[in-house]
């Protein structure tokens, strides 16, 4: 007798351990998948120029601005040149009232403190390569003041900046 | 007497029996949330998901106040003999001043020019003035001239992309 408790006892025990297996194997799956992720580098070459909208230039103050890029995306072989086309005669931009039929001028240059050459029309003015929003060179102009003896006015003009991108050396 | 020891022994077996089976259930079915990992939760759809159709407008960030933000160029290819062509020319939502684009040949001639395009707008069919066989057309330029949004229309500083333009067939 009690052998036969003795076994049926082991038989409980194992009919239960089956039973817990058995329970383990119905437990949800966490669910997964995959997706391709691709990248293609693109051929052409593009970025967007940032020039100002305006310049207020002061009697007796030098006036500076920025000239530059905020998105750029060139071949390593490749810079973007910005430079001045219109606007700016011999080294200066000139402004007029044509209320007064009275013009101003003042000097614009990539150095502070008027120590430098005006910006003539082929002068670059700013580059940039690569995907880097930093200029390698200029990216700065400075505008002298226009001096104390312009009469009273609104004085008006625009530039042009063009833009292109050009082989590096 | 000894009968009835039996039938009691019988039942104590029995009952021990489904006690085990019991147990060993419980502790199969919560063996994973004891000693287990933590199951991911399965992904659930998003509520926030609408129909789609097509690009909409995103946040850009701040709008330009005192800067302009031209886009610019390598190259634009167009239809060889052709004069409605599709092209991706646009205002930058960020801006706050109307553009009006032309198109120029090297040699000044005008191949189209826009109307006044506002901030967030774009063109993607166009009508040229003629045609062009097919070739590469280097140095022409996409002029930008930009126009503060006043009753005046105040003109702005403007910029001219050089490009290359690729007529193809």
């Amino acid at each position: 007798m009690r052998k036969t408790m003795k076994k049926a006892m082991a038989g409980a025990v194992a009919v239960g351990m089956l039973s817990a297996g058995t329970m383990t194997a119905y437990a949800a799956e966490p669910q997964t998948g995959s997706t391709t992720v691709q990248y293609t580098k693109s051929q052409e070459s593009s970025f967007v120029l940032s020039i100002p909208q305006s310049v207020t230039l002061s009697d007796t103050e030098e006036v500076s601005k920025t000239v530059g890029v905020t998105a750029i995306s060139v071949a390593d072989s490749e810079k973007v040149q910005i430079k001045v086309t219109e606007g700016i005669t011999n080294g200066a931009v000139t402004l007029t009232d044509k209320a007064i039929s009275k013009e101003v001028s003042s000097k614009v240059s990539l150095t502070k403190n008027n120590t430098g050459e005006g910006i003539k029309s082929d002068d670059v003015v700013a580059e940039f390569e690569g995907t880097s929003t930093t200029a390698t060179t200029g990216g700065t102009l400075y505008f002298a003041p226009v001096g104390e003896d312009a009469e009273v006015g609104t004085y008006e003009g625009t530039i042009t900046f063009s833009a292109s991108i050009a082989a590096k050396n | 007497m000894n009968k009835d020891n039996k039938t009691g022994k019988t039942i104590l077996l029995l009952f021990l029996v489904l006690l085990l089976v019991g147990a060993g259930i419980f502790v199969g079915m919560n063996w994973n949330r004891w000693f287990g990992e933590t199951p991911p939760e399965a992904p659930v759809t998003d509520q926030n998901a609408r129909d789609w159709t097509g690009e909409q407008e995103v946040y850009q960030g701040e709008k330009n106040t005192d800067t302009i933000d031209i886009p610019g160029y390598g190259s634009i290819t167009l239809k060889a003999d052709a004069a409605e062509q599709s092209v991706n020319l646009y205002n930058p939502e960020q801006n706050t001043c109307y553009f009006r684009m032309t198109l120029l040949l090297s040699d000044g001639t005008q191949l189209w020019q826009s109307g006044l395009i506002e901030p967030g707008k774009g063109i993607y069919d166009l009508t040229m003035e003629q045609t062009l066989a097919e070739g590469t057309y280097e140095e022409a330029v996409l002029k930008y001239e930009c126009f503060a949004m006043n009753e005046e229309q105040t003109p702005l500083n403007g910029s001219e992309i050089k490009l290359t333009l690729n007529v193809i067939q």
